[in-house]
């Protein structure tokens, strides 16, 4: 093993912890470093930047100074020509008298001048000319060690007429010399006197004007192979000095000429400030700074550390749960890696895992693909085996599903069908059978069509049943229609059949009800004749002719009487139907009770008793109605009833009245004979009847679109039910 | 009664023929104020006679050109381009350098440069026995201030007023919308320079005794923008081409003069705008003197101040003031137009 691979099997135990807080200290220290190099050079171009700025000021500053400080010497040539001692002695004829030699005064102020307790306080002067009127000099003033530079002993007319009544800046002898001069004018007009002031504008000339010392030098600079001239702090900049040479230790700023036009120099001003000093102050502030940056550096470095524990902690703990869950999942297929430290584990746990679940995945999308390719067959098999054609299109109406019988029909194969439009000539048959627009436009609008038609198949007329339905997306939107079309030939012709039927049973019912009708109608007359006529019979002959005779007579007499009860019921049951009467609103509690008072003898004579519970009102028709509840309550007199109840509770859609009473009852085997037309349980002699009651009341409630039965036993009275819808419609019209 | 209007009238009289400059110089309504425009070019300074006979010795950052100059830095920022231009097509070498009038005329007076160039009208101890001037042109001197101030128009007496200490605050004027300017004191800032010659600030003030003791001198013209910029009740003058090469100072704002902008070159060509400066440049002409180069160099500036944009900075060419009636000596510019 070579050291280097040591050196990282070594590095990969150490446990993350305290592994990270090592490498976030030592990034933290990096880039501290890195960053404050380069946070001290940007915070010292700012600086830099900042003092230049300042530093212009200063410049700007001290060239006014200066500026005011040459401007004064000329107020003060000016001052002093107006003093009284000046004139005074310009005026005195000794002035005159001197022509040859030149008086010079050295540590003497002259008499022409103001004494020294005045000119401490003016501009500082070094040479004054007095000058005669004929331009000679007259007299000198030195107030320097250096005496008078000759040329200007002597000055030219140049020189008097450009520093007369200004300050005038030019070069004297190799030097800068301020120069201002004013005359005072005799009588005539002429010059009598001129005083000239010279100033060679050196160290002290320059100190002089900026009135306080500051680290900042002025000084002045030849234009041409840019040298110092004079500076106001020679010790620090001396006469002679390139300017290049000074780049590298000052700063200069405030370059300028003199502008004002009195100044004949090919000098600039200039101000230079040292940068070991500009250099020193930047230092302490950047050292400040970076003391600063360094406590703020550490603390934040401390908190990324702390954080960085925590992280790696909870990176332990997730590293180990993953390897319980990696044991637990994979169970013994896993290979729990121990080895390195926590976040080789979860990356070898985490390889190990996604492994697993891209394989697992794979397997699962293997079985959904068979798991749908079944589907898909199985769904296939069904629609072509279905005995409906079934066409789906999209909503441009292309088809893209085409079963067996769907080809069948349209006389095409699906390969040729699909992608073809509905309206492709080739599907004519489609459009043969119904109006596809109109049920298109319904399934747009929400709306299934089916649609019955007939068609040509095989050479055959068959009769289809066409359904036209939207086909809905997972979330509901329409994406398609779907068509299905099913021969319902056999249906049809049942139909067709059955309504053949119905109608001649409907007209067979007709021809029966006015037979009925007719005969129970007629058969009136010759039957009360024949009742008449057999009662007369008896009356007159009983007992005149022998026994057998008159019960004869009784016997034809009884079949008279039994003969017009059957059809007196007859001619009732006929005109259910054919003297209906229309439906009205009819209060059920005022029928009952009149009923009950029709038949109050009757009830009497049973010793029974009617009563009844709340009734609706309903639409019904009342004759009918007073006929079915007469029917009802006069069988339960009849059949040993005397506690009659009516009553009605609400069902679904309808109301369903019960008349219950606590005679004989009725097995219940009988139920569905005792609805039924001259079904009788009991033999006359028990109990009288012509069996049509029930049946009566049957076709009553029947008409009203009701339902009659009766819930009963042996001895424990019976309960006869009956519906009627709530808004009841005359089931009899087909039979008017 | 009837000798007072005579004596008024003899006095008024009096007045106008006691003025022989009004008409002939700049006076305007500041007659006895305002300074003369032009020195008369016939007096010539008086120099001695082995300063006549001394020839041109090129300064040593002028030896072997074939032409050296000095150049106001007014001219030079204007003609640099044009001399380098020249310089380039001729194939020969001029040595050029920047500086003030005062510069300029120091060296032609110790015979040093071939050419000096001043923004200033030549003054009287500017006229050496020997040189020639030709004038390049004029250009307006502008009045601005602070961009805070809204007064944007004012007439030539109202800017004598406030030179002259007899204005106080701005909200004695008001601006061309009838806005009265702030109620501060104006602060007035002038740049007396060049005091000798004629022309440019002494058109306004004659003297500078004429300026009142409010007023603020400055000696540079980067000063003179910067107090404007720094100060909002400030007022200052300048060529526009100055403004212009100062502009990183920070932003003034020009103002009309009696109605005209400084821009304004045809107002300034008839003095409907009234202050200007003299862009003029020098020759030798004496024996021992005269640089053919010079001369040359001369004619090609003369010609191709004639191209030059005049709306940009205010500026009227020889050509179009001689078409105004400005008087001329030769190539130099003597006198307005009457």
């Amino acid at each position: 093993m070579s050291p280097s691979s040591n050196a990282r099997t070594f590095w990969g135990r150490i446990p993350i912890t305290p592994k990270m807080v090592f490498i976030t200290l030592l990034v933290g220290v990096i880039a501290w470093v890195s960053l404050d190099g380069l946070q001290t050079r940007y915070q010292k171009k700012i600086f830099n930047e900042y003092q230049a700025e300042r530093l212009k000021d200063n410049a700007r500053e001290a060239r006014i100074r200066l500026e005011s400080h040459v401007a004064k010497y000329h107020q003060a040539v000016r001052i002093l020509i107006a003093q009284k001692n000046f004139i005074d002695y310009i005026s005195d004829p000794a002035f005159m008298r001197h022509l040859t030699d030149v008086r010079r005064f050295r540590s003497e102020i002259p008499p022409w001048l103001p004494d020294a307790s005045i000119m401490r306080h003016f501009v500082p002067l070094r040479y004054a000319l007095l000058i005669d009127g004929s331009g000679k000099v007259r007299e000198i003033y030195e107030n320097s060690p250096e005496p008078l530079p000759a040329s200007l002993g002597s000055p030219s007319e140049l020189l008097r007429q450009m520093s007369h009544s200004q300050s005038f800046l030019t070069e004297i002898e190799g030097r800068p010399y301020l120069v201002s001069s004013e005359s005072v004018d005799n009588a005539d007009g002429l010059a009598s006197a001129t005083l000239m002031i010279a100033m060679p504008m050196d160290r002290d000339f320059l100190s002089a004007s900026q009135l306080v010392e500051t680290s900042a030098i002025t000084a002045l600079v030849s234009q041409n192979d840019p040298r110092v001239i004079a500076s106001s702090q020679e010790d620090v900049i001396s006469q002679g000095v390139a300017l290049t040479e000074l780049q590298k230790d000052f700063l200069v700023t405030g370059k300028s000429f003199f502008d004002w036009g009195g100044s004949e120099l090919t000098l600039q001003l200039m101000t230079f400030v040292p940068r070991k000093e500009l250099d020193l102050l930047a230092r302490s502030m950047l050292n400040s700074e970076r003391l600063n940056r360094a406590i703020t550096g550490f603390v934040v470095l401390l908190c990324c550390a702390i954080i960085m524990y925590l992280v790696a902690m909870r990176i332990r703990g997730i590293a180990h749960e993953l390897v319980g869950f990696t044991e637990q999942a994979l169970g013994g297929r896993s290979a729990v890696h121990k080895k390195g430290d926590e976040l080789v584990m979860l990356t070898r746990q985490f390889r190990e895992l996604t492994e697993e679940v891209i394989s697992a995945r794979e397997r699962l999308r293997r079985q959904a693909e068979e798991l749908l390719r079944e589907k898909t067959v199985y769904l296939d098999n069904i629609l072509h085996s279905s005995r409906m054609g079934i066409i789906a299109t999209d909503l441009e109406l292309k088809i893209k599903y085409f079963n067996t019988l769907a080809e069948r029909i349209c006389d095409i194969k699906a390969g040729e069908a699909t992608g073809r439009s509905l309206g492709d000539p080739q599907l004519k048959c489609l459009c043969s059978l119904f109006s596809l627009k109109d049920a298109i436009s319904g399934v747009m609008e929400g709306r299934d069509t089916v649609n019955t038609c007939e068609h040509i198949q095989d050479g055959k007329d068959v009769s289809l049943e066409m359904h036209v339905s939207g086909i809905k997306g997972k979330e509901g939107d329409l994406i398609g229609i779907l068509m299905m079309m099913m021969d319902v030939t056999e249906r049809v012709e049942a139909e067709r059949e059955l309504k053949k039927y119905t109608e001649a049973l409907k007209e067979s019912n007709r021809e029966l009800e006015q037979f009925a009708y007719v005969a129970s109608h007629d058969l009136q007359e010759p039957l009360r004749k024949i009742a008449s006529f057999t009662e007369l019979l008896a009356k007159r002959y009983r007992g005149q002719m022998d026994a057998d005779a008159d019960r004869f007579i009784n016997y034809i007499t009884d079949g008279a009487y039994r003969m017009r009860s059957l059809i007196n019921d007859l001619l009732l049951y006929s005109r259910i139907s054919t003297r209906a009467q229309e439906f009205v609103q009819l209060d059920m509690g005022r029928l009952v009770d009149r009923i009950s008072g029709d038949l109050g003898l009757m009830i009497r004579e049973h010793s029974a008793s009617v009563r009844r519970d709340e009734l609706p009102e309903i639409k019904a028709d009342p004759s009918q109605m007073g006929q079915l509840i007469q029917n009802l309550i006069g069988n339960a007199l009849k059949f040993g009833g005397n506690d009659i109840v009516i009553s009605a509770r609400k069902g679904e859609g309808e109301w369903v009245f019960s008349v219950h009473d606590n005679g004989i009852g009725i097995p219940p085997e009988f139920f569905d004979r005792i609805f039924l037309m001259f079904q009788r349980l009991h033999s006359k002699d028990e109990y009288t009847g012509t069996g049509i009651g029930l049946a009566l009341c049957k076709k009553i409630v029947e008409r009203h679109g009701g339902r009659i039965w009766v819930e009963s036993g042996e001895g424990q009275g019976s309960t006869f039910y009956f519906s009627i819808p709530e808004h009841a419609k005359d089931n009899s019209h087909e039979t008017k | 009664m009837k000798r007072v209007p005579a004596i008024v009238f003899l006095f008024i009289m009096m007045a106008f023929l006691a003025s022989p400059a009004m008409g002939a110089h700049n006076k305007g309504s500041g007659a006895g104020i305002a300074g003369d425009a032009f020195t008369d070019p016939a007096k010539t300074f008086p120099m001695p006679s082995e300063w006549m006979r001394k020839p041109i010795e090129q300064a040593d950052w002028g030896k072997g050109a074939d032409i050296t100059i000095m150049l106001e830095q007014d001219v030079f920022q204007t003609i640099y381009p044009l001399i380098r231009k020249y310089e380039k097509e001729r194939g020969i070498k001029i040595a050029l350098k920047e500086g003030t009038c005062g510069i300029a005329a120091g060296m032609l007076s110790k015979k040093t440069v071939d050419m000096g160039g001043f923004c200033c009208a030549a003054g009287y101890e500017d006229r050496l026995p020997g040189l020639r001037y030709h004038t390049l042109g004029i250009v307006s001197k502008a009045f601005f201030v602070n961009p805070e101030n809204p007064i944007d128009s004012l007439t030539i007496d109202q800017i004598r007023n406030i030179y002259m200490g007899k204005a106080y605050k701005w909200s004695e004027f008001r601006n061309s919308a009838g806005k009265p300017g702030p109620d501060r004191a104006i602060k007035a800032v002038a740049r007396l320079h060049c005091e000798k010659r004629p022309g440019h600030w002494r058109l306004l003030l004659d003297e500078n005794r004429n300026f009142g003791t409010q007023v603020f001198e400055v000696g540079s013209i980067p000063d003179m923008i910067s107090t404007v910029v720094h100060t909002r009740e400030a007022m200052g003058w300048e060529v526009l081409s100055m403004i212009e090469k100062y502009k990183e100072l920070g932003a003034v704002r020009t103002i009309k003069l009696g109605g005209y902008a400084p821009t304004d070159s045809e107002a300034l060509a008839t003095l409907k705008y009234p202050l200007y400066r003299v862009y003029t440049i020098t020759t030798w002409d004496a024996p021992g003197t005269q640089n053919k180069k010079a001369d040359a160099l001369v004619k090609y500036l003369v010609a191709e101040m004639e191209r030059l944009d005049p709306k940009r900075f205010g500026f009227v060419s020889p050509t179009r003031l001689r078409q105004a009636g400005w008087k001329f000596v030769g190539d130099e510019l003597v006198g307005e137009p009457k």
